[in-house]
């Protein structure tokens, strides 16, 4: 071979060399880059995981561990289902502050043996119905939902409507949010003790108050409220939204919906009602409004609300609850739970308490009127 | 939508992140512009047409003002001397009508909103005095966020005017950079020349900006929602009703005042900061440490540093560049002594700087006030500086010790408190009585007996609030000894980095004031 053969071909050799170390570096680098990728994904959901592992706890440390504000449960009148034995509540109401004030259960329990129970906050958005829905449907197996409409008009701005509701929404769907505070007053020794839920309202979530502070002089017609805004016949975005969620909710576990409107003296208003009514004829709803039929309950402001027309007390939830009884007795095949022993006491021995403290109040409220 | 919500986070931010990260590098700035304009009109439809107006005026005006300069650049090449300065002259009449024009119509919606019912008050006053008419007083509802962007569009104008920078040229970036979503309600109020390269470079997902923004982020939360929301509900108890509180109540609530506005002015900027941070974006810096300032003008220059810039730039040096100061300059060299000669117009420049800071804060003779006494503070210690130093020197105190120093602080300290106070209560007469209320009535059972407890905030508040204090109080110390705690912390070894991180997650999940039961606290500052 010439001498200038085997420089070309020491030459090529080189090159060929090279071209391996660089193929070679080009692999390497590939590969480290796909482990560094894979170090840094992993690395990454690590974070994730151990942090939500923490949370987890968290979470159940901080969860109430009894149905009870005193543990930390939100709107614990509303959440007083949970100690009721399973599937015993056949009628369910959900609404705001008209709904605690205007349906008694222990009232229907007595006269016509219907198990209902009232899971209402005052101001309610729909979403926290819908969830409220949702959390009783864990554990009971109504039959009829009474839903109480004052709700679907909250007197609050578009913003707020919808920031409360995603709100709302978040805070339902990640239980932590919720139950965040509850290390103000959770003891440590009972971050890890079992949940609970055992607080009943004897009253099934009825605010009883047989107080009488009259508004007007009769009998009186009130189909319009004072109030000025609202009452346009208009629900928001987002109560829409969660209403249909909610009657749908419904309607995927059998359950018949009853929408009520309740008269009172601020936000009763005829556009609201016929908007209630178009909702209703929409999706076949059956629709009880008391502001357009005042006769079926023969309310007398003079008596039956607590405080001057706003809320109905004890006697005017009477006659509500009166009625809805013997319409749901005439209309649902709705069983007389009287029949059951266990529960008949469960539920009588209430209803004493419920109509002893009346008593004792009107007694009250008696010699208060004959002090001099 | 505030910044400070599910709707933020949940809704908007983890939509646009994404979005941002997958465009092509090029076209990322547009997902900025999409969601700055959609923020805006979700934030108030109003606002949307205002900064339309806004950016109309900055995008004309710049536009014309670089026409000119770059005309006047062309055509001096072939001029002599003297054309060349008749021609500058010209030139600079032109500009300045542009940018005349430019700032009043920028200007003119903020002024229309923010200031008729002042100025009628005002005129009320004085027709009343001589028994003229009386204008019925009209407020209008403030759109979010127009005094910091009204106050970027016209720096954008005046630079251009400068020849700072040449205008842009595409109006939708110039629409982005004056309402970038991050920095529309709150600031901090951003320079053309240091935002708009960042905002149209396109950055691609980095570990370091992701993890350094989300730090960012969650110290942010922490001050606002743990210690700032559970300072509020004592303050505004206090405040509406302090004749009913005694010495030491009164007191506290003011210190809480000063804590809760400061976590949060400076929490939401950190969260903002934070999010622009995720899209790799630097966000100007709007505190320094303020509260280890040895000076009211530290202080101001440590406190609200973009606004404080901001005057310094387009206020305080035209100002001290106008004929009239330097008049006034011209006469004070004359006839005074060097000392004073130096003092009267900076003064006179610094009084309308701090009337205009004032004024910005709000349209109230409170708020005016309020710019006027950190004016006279500064101008007693410029005025009284040479007998400090000849009463130190005498005396053989060192000014700079550090004994000294920690009493000067403590001094401003008290000064800023005051200020504060001025600021939250409603009216000037209010902030005296409040401050008078604290030497009255102290008595120690208030704490003792819980009463301090049960306005709002109650013990397990005040616990979370010292510990968030404490521990904001030691990243500051750091940081003033130049270690960046949050910054060592995202980039740091994994067993510093994530136990820091989770704990700051956790603590803001767990001590947060949000959710059922706390309402809503507006940011003080979005209400400006």
């Amino acid at each position: 071979m010439s001498k200038e053969k085997i420089a070309d071909h020491e030459k090529n050799n080189e090159l060929t060399e090279k071209k391996d170390t660089a193929e070679i570096k080009t692999e390497k680098k590939t590969k480290n880059k796909f482990l560094f990728y894979t170090a840094r994904t992993v690395r990454g959901i690590s974070f994730f995981v151990i942090l939500g592992i923490l949370l987890t706890v968290i979470n159940y440390a901080l969860h109430p561990k009894n149905n009870k504000k005193e543990f930390g449960m939100k709107d614990q009148n509303a959440h007083a289902f949970y100690a009721e034995p399973e599937n015993t509540i056949d009628t369910l109401i959900i609404g705001n502050s008209e709904a605690y004030s205007s349906f008694s259960p222990l009232e229907m329990w007595h006269e016509y043996g219907i198990t209902s129970y009232v899971s209402a906050q005052g101001a309610i958005i729909m979403s926290e119905a819908y969830y409220i829905l949702k959390e009783a449907l864990k554990t009971q197996d109504p039959k009829i939902v009474i839903f109480e409409t004052d709700a679907l008009f909250p007197h609050k701005s578009d913003q707020t409507l919808r920031d409360r509701t995603i709100s709302n929404v978040i805070e339902n769907e990640i239980s932590l949010l919720k139950y965040h505070d509850t290390w103000k007053i959770q003891k440590p020794a009972n971050f890890f003790s079992p949940i609970e839920y055992k607080w009943k309202s004897y009253s099934r979530g009825q605010m009883d108050d047989p107080k009488i502070e009259a508004y007007g002089s009769n009998f009186m017609d009130i189909s319009e409220g004072k109030d000025e805004e609202y009452k346009d016949g208009k629900i928001n975005f987002w109560i829409l939204k969660y209403l249909d969620k909610f009657v749908d909710l419904c309607k995927e576990n059998n359950i018949s919906v009853i929408f009520v409107t309740i008269p009172n003296t601020l936000t009763t208003s005829r556009l609201n009602s016929q908007a209630v009514k178009d909702y209703c004829s929409g999706k076949s709803i059956t629709y009880l409004d008391f502001s357009e039929h005042p006769e079926y309950i023969n309310i007398d402001w003079t008596t039956d609300t607590r405080d001057g027309g706003v809320h109905m007390n004890t006697y005017g939830a009477k006659k509500v609850s009166d009625f809805l009884g013997q319409y749901i007795t005439d209309n649902y095949d709705i069983p007389d739970r009287r029949k059951d022993e266990k529960l008949a006491k469960r539920w009588d021995s209430d209803y004493r308490r419920y109509s002893n403290r009346i008593q004792k109040m009107e007694k009250e409220m008696l010699e208060e009127n004959d002090m001099p | 939508m505030t910044y400070i919500s599910y709707l933020y986070f949940f809704g908007f931010v983890a939509v646009v992140y994404p979005l941002y990260l997958v465009c092509p590098k090029k076209q990322k700035w547009m997902v900025l512009f999409a969601g700055s304009c959609l923020f805006s009109i979700i934030l108030d439809g109003f606002l949307a047409v205002c900064l339309l107006v806004t950016s109309l005026a900055a995008f004309f005006c710049g536009k014309l003002l670089t026409k000119l300069q770059e005309g006047f650049n062309t055509a001096k090449k072939d001029l002599s001397k003297d054309e060349k300065k008749q021609l500058k002259a010209k030139v600079t009449k032109k500009k300045k009508a542009v940018v005349a024009s430019g700032t009043i119509i920028s200007l003119s919606s903020l002024v229309v909103l923010k200031y008729t019912g002042f100025f009628e008050g005002i005129f009320n006053s004085v027709s009343g005095i001589f028994g003229g008419i009386q204008l019925p007083l009209i407020t209008f509802a403030l759109p979010l966020g127009i005094s910091y962007y009204t106050l970027q569009a016209i720096g954008y104008i005046v630079d251009t005017y400068r020849g700072k920078y040449k205008a842009e040229t595409n109006f939708a970036k110039l629409v982005l950079f004056i309402s970038f979503f991050p920095q529309i309600t709150e600031g901090p109020i951003g320079r053309y020349d240091k935002l708009m390269p960042q905002l149209v470079e396109g950055h691609k997902y980095t570990n370091e900006n992701f993890t350094g923004g989300a730090t960012l982020i969650f110290w942010g939360l922490f001050k606002k929602l743990v210690i700032s929301d559970r300072a509020s509900y004592m303050v505004a108890e206090v405040f509406d009703n302090y004749t009913k509180y005694g010495g030491v109540i009164v007191f506290t609530a003011t210190i809480l005042y000063t804590i809760q506005l400061y976590t949060d002015f400076s929490g939401c900027i950190d969260v903002m900061s934070g999010t622009a941070r995720m899209f790799g974006i630097k966000l100007e810096s709007n505190f320094r440490q303020p509260f280890f300032s040895k000076s009211v003008g530290e202080f101001w220059r440590r406190w609200h540093i973009t606004l404080g810039t901001w005057f310094k730039d387009y206020v305080f040096y035209p100002v001290s560049l106008s004929a009239p100061v330097m008049n006034l300059s011209k006469a004070s060299t004359k006839h005074m002594s060097k000392f004073m000669a130096g003092v009267v117009p900076s003064a006179f420049a610094l009084f309308v700087v701090w009337l205009g800071t004032g004024l910005w804060h709000g349209a109230s003779m409170k708020y005016v006030m309020y710019g006027l006494y950190y004016f006279i503070i500064m101008l007693i210690g410029t005025l009284l500086e040479p007998v400090f130093v000849k009463l130190s020197s005498k005396l053989r105190i060192d000014r700079k010790g550090k004994i000294m120093s920690f009493l000067a602080v403590v001094r401003t300290l008290i000064l800023v408190n005051i200020g504060m106070t001025m600021f939250r209560a409603d009216s000037l007469e209010e902030c005296g009585a409040i401050v008078s209320r604290c030497f009255v009535n102290i008595n120690i059972n208030d704490i003792v007996y819980g009463t301090i407890f049960s306005l709002g905030t109650d013990k397990h508040d005040f616990l979370a609030i010292l510990i968030g204090v404490l521990i904001m109080l030691i990243v500051a110390v750091m940081k003033e000894k130049g270690t960046d705690v949050l910054s060592g912390v995202a980039n740091g070894k994994i067993y510093i980095k994530w136990p820091v991180m989770m704990g700051l997650i956790i603590a803001v999940f767990v001590f947060g004031a949000y959710g059922p039961g706390y309402g809503f606290v507006e940011n003080i500052y979005a209400q400006f």
